[in-house]
């Protein structure tokens, strides 16, 4: 049994990604003994292995810095079964458990992964979005639209951004910007009822504009009434503006970290860390001296006593994937906090079933664990500028602004909202999957093949010496791509169980997942289209969006009377599986994040927001996550 | 997202050692000495002759061959391809992957470079109009090989990536009128070494730089980039 066993610590938290380090991290500047049991590898001296790994990985996709590994000894994918703490890759076939750690039962392929790893996630872009009120309010303020029945946040915006009476300290939501460091202008960031305390500025002016965000802006000031009916927005179209994205991204030296090259690379990892990434405040938390992290050690059930109150954690330490060697032992604590991503922290709470006296799993009265998995499905779509516009993409961090003002509208109550992302990354990740250009574009133009569409002359042009470098010089100078984050309604039905037939390298069941989006999703999704129909209008972009035929997000609809295709990808924003509410038979946590059943039991991160909106969680998860920090310090361990 | 679990990639090669000899690993050493033996004690030769391929990344004729077939290739002025303080020497990672791959279709590329070196306006025009060229069915094998090694190393100074030449030749010849020129996937290579990666061309011909290894300054997005000339040595007109 572990000597860590044997601590009488305070706190213990499972999974130290930015919920478990910032509550960590809080809780050890208080001079709180916390154990953080961490599934993956912990943080290494430095991240040139991750930058090795990234640089030498012919497919660049999310997770190709980070552990374990995507590719076994003979090149190829490794098998789930044989990875002790797994997790879902953006390669391979989706429904092939020898290649999927998810075991996706469909309709629809969830195309969102997690990294299982000391910081967590860390391959986030770094956007730092405040949700907007409405957000938090879809039934109360949209009754007309069934998915939102049962829905609203026990808390609102206020409770995020303005001081409550109880707290010591200033608006989680700031103090949230504090932490991660974030950079932006409030005066850009005022919109859709989003408000600041008095004279407050983010920890760093705004990230600069890249070229064709003000290109983009250029467009959307041509924006007629008529052009924008479809948006329903019930104001004027002049309203539309392109906004700077506030990101965890320094613009100036901020806590030690330089200030942003623009390596264009913030998926999956930046070079020189101005992106914010979880392993710094775990740095942080463990210099307090009283933080303790546990690398490589699973937590595999949650045991509960006769009380109802959760009396220790159960967890396997391994020696490596390679290695036999493993440990189980147990850890105890006055409080537990689960902080292991929607999908890890529902396995874990289905899989502690206690010897069937928790058969249904932990904190799991209401059946709700597991329930209303969300993402934002993402609608991408791709373009060629004109010889006179050029935009020079490639250049600058993967995005610098959006468009936010379609957050929100009367529209909501008949379709999905959507928030837009401009891209500065070109074709990064469109033609061949991540990282396909520059290759398949080079390619095209060497071998005179046309994968990517832009050599479409007859016969295809093979170029080599001067004539190769100009073409190149101008396609990828003209090349444009924008992205709709769009709003998922929380579906019951949209799951995480327990795989009955398979595990993973110690033995325990993979998850299972079922998913599917709604009509009210899929329509934002064609307002999305809409959207970009107009946009490449009014900027002369030529479309070159391509669906692949045997894409399983396909979906057809008719728009403007002609049938279209169209589809979706995963944004990495992993919501739900535990929601928030005040009603015990409907919801798994209290406003807290606090276990209904078990009063030293908290649920933390995404997997307690009861809708999604369109913002990404990150920011909202750290604002809650500082929230119960105070909470355990100021209800449980006074 | 790609279904291809591309091929991970090798590091690359260190130069030949003793120790792979002695185990038998086939270096450039043991072929030269193969072939003086083979001379020695052949008397009479036949058709065709046994001859080693000996062009060596020390020999500064072979290296500069290189570097102005690169050029050619490749459209980037070879002072951008092998600057006068070159410490990343790349070219010479370069050279050494090839010649470990395709010794005799190299050797025959540098010497097309060699007996087509120093035309003028435009050093790259003689060399570039004597690289076998055309339909397949046409060349002859070593033709096709040093045409298909010639796209292969364009790619390797642009992606810092080895698509195998063998690979990109189509697989039926004569392929049909109008048909892509190569069935090969674009997906299908390995990146030479994170130093490779890092040196790539294609995105700094769209004046920006590889992804994930800028060496600008914040800010510099918000910016007109440079120039070609900066970039590759070269104007390009815009829209051209």
């Amino acid at each position: 049994m572990a000597a860590e066993s044997n601590v009488d610590w305070d706190v213990a938290i499972v999974g130290a990604g930015f919920a478990g380090a910032l509550i960590a991290n809080e809780l050890g500047k208080r001079g709180k003994k916390v154990v953080l049991l961490e599934a993956g590898e912990g943080i290494p001296p430095n991240i040139n292995d991750y930058m090795r790994r990234f640089y030498s990985a012919s497919a660049k996709v999310p997770e190709s810095p980070y552990t374990p590994e995507i590719l076994d000894a003979d090149r190829r994918l490794r098998d789930p079964s044989t990875v002790k703490a797994g997790r879902p890759i953006s390669l391979g076939n989706w429904k092939d458990p020898k290649q999927s750690y998810l075991i996706q039962k469909g309709p629809r392929p969830f195309g969102s992964t997690y990294d299982r790893i000391a910081g967590g996630t860390s391959h986030w872009l770094g956007t730092c979005l405040r949700f907007v009120p409405a957000d938090f309010r879809m039934h109360e303020k949209y009754p007309s639209a069934p998915e939102f029945v049962d829905c609203d946040w026990p808390i609102e915006y206020k409770d995020l951004a303005t001081t409550e009476k109880s707290a010591r300290r200033t608006p989680y939501y700031d103090e949230a910007e504090k932490e991660l460091g974030v950079s932006a202008n409030v005066e850009d960031q005022q919109y859709l009822g989003i408000d600041f305390s008095d004279n407050y500025k983010y920890p760093m002016p705004k990230i600069p504009e890249s070229l064709i965000d003000l290109q983009v802006g250029a467009a959307l000031k041509a924006l007629t009434p008529d052009e924008t009916d479809f948006l329903e927005m019930g104001k004027a179209v002049t309203e539309i503006p392109v906004r700077s994205l506030p990101a965890a991204r320094n613009s100036q030296p901020y806590k030690n970290r330089r200030a942003c090259a623009g390596n264009t690379n913030c998926i999956p990892i930046c070079p020189i860390q101005a992106k914010y990434d979880p392993t710094i405040t775990l740095n942080e938390a463990t210099n307090t001296g009283s933080v303790k992290l546990m690398h490589q050690t699973v937590a595999r059930e949650i045991l509960v006593g006769t009380d109802g109150r959760v009396g220790g954690i159960r967890f396997t330490r391994y020696d490596s994937d390679a290695s036999p060697n493993t440990e189980t032992g147990l850890i105890r604590a006055k409080i537990y906090v689960i902080a292991a991503n929607p999908i890890e922290t529902a396995r874990l709470l289905l899989m502690s079933k206690n010897g069937g006296r928790t058969s249904n799993g932990v904190a799991n009265s209401s059946g709700a664990v597991g329930r209303h998995l969300m993402d934002h499905p993402y609608y991408v779509a791709w373009g060629l500028a004109p010889k006179s516009l050029p935009l020079y993409p490639y250049r600058g961090p993967l995005i610098t602004s959006g468009i936010g003002d379609l957050c929100d509208g009367p529209f909501r109550a008949k379709r999905a909202a959507f928030r837009v992302d401009i891209g500065n990354d070109g074709w990064y990740f469109l033609v061949g999957g991540t990282g396909g250009d520059p290759n398949v574009t080079t390619f095209d133009f060497v071998n005179g093949t046309n994968n990517s569409r832009l050599n479409s002359a007859s016969p295809k042009e093979a170029l080599l010496g001067n004539n190769l470098a100009n073409k190149l010089n101008d396609v990828f100078t003209r090349q444009f791509r924008v992205g709709f984050l769009v709003e998922q309604t929380p579906d019951p039905n949209n799951r995480v169980t327990l795989s009955d037939s398979f595990r993973d390298g110690l033995g325990l069941p993979r998850p299972e997942i079922s998913y599917n989006i709604s009509d009210y999703t899929r329509q934002g999704i064609v307002a999305a289209h809409r959207m970009t129909n107009l946009l490449f209008k009014k900027m002369g972009i030529e479309d070159k969006t391509e669906i692949p035929k045997n894409d399983p997000t396909r979906f057809d609809e008719q728009i403007d009377g002609k049938p279209v295709t169209l589809r979706f990808i995963g944004a990495g924003h992993i919501m739900g599986t535990c929601r928030m509410g005040d009603n015990p038979k409907k919801s798994v946590v209290d406003k807290f994040q606090r276990s209904h059943d078990h009063r030293n039991l908290y649920l933390v991160g995404s997997s307690t927001f009861p809708t999604g909106g369109t913002a990404n969680p990150t920011l909202t998860i750290a604002a809650l996550s500082l929230r119960t920090a105070d909470h355990i310090l100021e209800e449980d361990l006074k | 997202m790609s279904d291809s679990p591309h091929q991970e990639r090798r590091t690359i090669a260190p130069d030949a050692t003793d120790d792979d000899e002695k185990s038998g690993r086939v270096t450039r050493r043991t072929v030269l000495a193969g072939a003086a033996a083979t001379a020695a004690a052949t008397v009479v030769a036949v058709d065709p002759p046994a001859r080693a391929h000996s062009v060596d990344a020390n020999l500064r004729e072979d290296m500069d061959a290189f570097v102005q077939l690169s050029a050619a290739l490749t459209g980037i002025d070879k002072g951008k391809l092998s600057p006068f303080v070159d410490p990343v020497d790349i070219k010479r990672d370069y050279f050494n992957w090839v010649n470990e791959r395709e010794p005799a279709a190299f050797e025959n590329l540098l010497r097309i470079a060699k007996e087509n070196a120093g035309g003028q306006p435009d050093p790259a025009q003689p060399i570039l109009a004597k690289l076998p060229a055309g339909d397949d069915a046409t060349l002859t094998p070593s033709d096709i090989e040093a045409k298909y090694l010639a796209r292969s190393i364009v790619l390797m100074w642009y992606l810092g990536a080895w698509y195998d030449p063998h690979k990109l030749r189509p697989k039926v010849i004569p392929s049909t009128p109008g048909a892509p020129e190569s069935d090969a996937s674009p997906l299908d290579f390995e990146v030479i070494s994170p130093k490779a990666y890092t040196q790539a061309w294609a995105l700094r011909v769209a004046q920006a730089h590889p992804m994930g290894f800028s060496e600008m300054q914040f800010g510099y997005w918000a910016r007109e980039p440079d120039t070609t000339l900066q970039f590759i040595g070269r104007d390009i007109p815009r829209g051209a």
